[in-house]
């Protein structure tokens, strides 16, 4: 029992810390934050911070696992069942993510450029996510609901494109001059779908409607 | 005359290119051109003057892209904006992540780059509407669905080579191109099709 | 980093809009359009009138060639400036004497071919 009390005062300490450290990054963009502000959001000294997290490096790989985690979780339920409705809810689930996580992703290019440890995992992460899109995209085209592509066109553009544009979607608005907390998941789902939409067959264009009808049939 | 300072302004966007504008020293800079510190110092006083003399040429080059609008009717037209798209954006790497670092939307480097990224969303809408209007795309089915198109078709201008560079995934010009016309294709009518068949198809292969 | 011109947005938008307009609206043009610039027999039947006037400081000397035919057909040449105006009107009177000269004689107009009608 003695034992298990430090441990757990300690997880909560890093959640603090993590919570703290996402807060200022959305904030302030990623590079501008130091280890002194993290600890003084935080409500900790610069040295007890050390103590959990001896740099801003670490910090940023501790997030970027959630970040994975968290897309992992809901491309896999994708995976199960591979309807439009999912399609859907995996949309704006990836929304509520990226705008929890923004600083990731707006400041990719940056992280990606200063971090060889996250740099490699997320080109892991990224033909993962193709593979996934992949499979998600060859299912709906083998029930009908998608017409194939026609070459110059191919499943694996299609699927780089989606990525693309899930991922930079963020980094537009802000160039617009949008502010984060103002962003509607209506946009970034209309972006999505809109870009699917020219591939739909009759019957997925009938499906997208009636998903449209009524919005939370089956998103339980 | 000219000749030393382009030769510095290719070293240092090749330098920042890799390494990022911050990490970069005069002494690097002068490496790459193949010159002493003293020569370089002579040329660009500061590493300050140089990096705004860098982003001069980079503004000079984007706003030049934007004359290549409409020089022929065709779909070609767009092909070869693309193209240069391409070259601009391969060479100037570095540009993007610089801006999407810090909220420094009060460089004037910043706001031009802000107002190159509008024009060129203008000029996107306005290439897309010509299309409808000459019958090479079909009329809109929805409303706003070519905004969304040219927004996409943006995203995929200015992001496909830092995010293939980010994940290691290989990128040359024909691919770059075919995901953009690859965008575009399902919106074209018969006449469109038709002409992108003849005109376009035998580029991406 | 010096200013650089910038359109303004709208402007710019207007402008894309008019190119666009431009492959629907404009034609090609054919050899009469140039008709101005090698049509130019009814110079030889013009009156040459001098026209000393006030222009920028200085006294502006201008010649006009009016056709005989119809006087409102006509073009207006500057010619020099001069700061005294007598010398002026002597440079005038000098330079249309030696465009006026005709084989036919001087040429005139007269006011009342202009058929002014003073209801």
């Amino acid at each position: 029992m003695s034992k298990n009390r430090p441990l757990k005062e300690a997880l909560t300490t890093k959640a603090k810390i993590s919570e703290a450290a996402l807060f200022l990054f959305n904030h302030f963009g990623f590079v501008n934050v130091r280890l002194q502000h993290i600890a003084d959001e935080a409500g900790l000294s610069v040295g007890n911070l050390a103590y959990h997290f001896k740099t801003k490096d670490e910090i940023v790989e501790l997030l970027y696992e959630e970040i994975i985690a968290r897309q992992k979780n809901l491309l896999t339920d994708l995976r199960m069942i591979p309807l439009f409705i999912n399609l859907n809810s995996y949309i704006d689930n990836t929304f509520l993510m990226q705008k929890r996580y923004s600083f990731f992703f707006t400041d990719t290019l940056e992280i990606m450029r200063a971090h060889a440890a996250i740099r490699k995992k997320h080109r892991e992460h990224i033909q993962w996510q193709t593979i996934q899109l992949k499979i998600y995209i060859q299912f709906n085209i083998a029930r009908g609901a998608l017409h194939s592509f026609e070459l110059p066109d191919s499943i694996e553009n299609f699927s780089n494109r989606f990525i693309l544009l899930t991922d930079s979607w963020m980094g537009y608005k802000i160039l617009q001059g949008e502010k984060i907390s103002e962003l509607e998941s209506q946009e970034f789902r209309s972006s999505l779908w809109g870009m699917t939409a020219p591939n739909f067959s009759q019957a997925g264009k009938n499906e997208f409607m009636q998903m449209l009808a009524y919005p939370y049939d089956g998103l339980g | 005359m000219y000749n030393t300072k382009i030769k510095i302004l290719n070293a240092s966007v090749r330098l920042f290119n890799e390494n990022g504008i911050d990490s970069v020293r005069l002494q690097q800079i002068a490496d790459e051109s193949e010159m002493s510190v003293g020569n370089l110092a002579y040329h660009y006083k500061s590493k300050d003057v140089l990096i705004e003399a860098v982003y001069e040429r980079v503004f000079d080059e984007f706003n030049e892209i934007f004359r290549h609008y409409l020089k022929r009717p065709d779909l070609a037209d767009f092909d070869i904006q693309i193209s240069i798209y391409y070259t601009f954006f391969s060479r100037n790497r570095f540009y993007l992540s610089e801006f999407f670092k810090a909220n420094n939307s009060t460089a004037p480097h910043y706001l031009q780059w802000q107002d190159c990224t509008a024009k060129m969303l203008l000029q996107l809408r306005s290439r897309l509407q010509f299309m409808v209007r000459k019958n090479e795309l079909l009329p809109e089915k929805e409303p706003g669905q070519y905004e969304l198109l040219a927004e996409q078709i943006w995203m995929s201008l200015v992001f496909f080579i830092p995010k293939s560079n980010m994940i290691g995934q290989h990128y040359d010009e024909i691919s770059y191109k075919k995901n953009i016309w690859n965008l575009l294709r399902p919106y074209f009518g018969p006449d469109g099709l038709e002409e992108f068949r003849a005109l376009i198809v035998p580029v991406l292969f | 980093m010096k200013p650089r011109f910038n359109i303004d947005i709208k402007a710019y938008d207007a402008l894309l809009e008019g190119l666009n307009q431009q492959y629907f609206v404009e034609k090609r043009g054919d050899q009469s359009d140039f008709r101005l610039y090698f049509d130019d027999l009814w110079l030889a039947d013009t009156a040459v009138i001098d026209d000393v006037h006030r222009s920028r400081g200085a006294w502006a000397v201008d010649l006009i060639f009016a056709s005989i035919h119809n006087p409102l057909k006509f073009i207006r040449r500057h010619i020099t400036l001069h700061s005294c105006p007598k010398r002026a009107a002597q440079q005038g009177e000098f330079m249309r004497r030696v465009a006026a000269k005709d084989q036919r004689g001087t040429l005139s107009v007269s006011i009342r071919s202009l058929q002014i009608c003073k209801n």
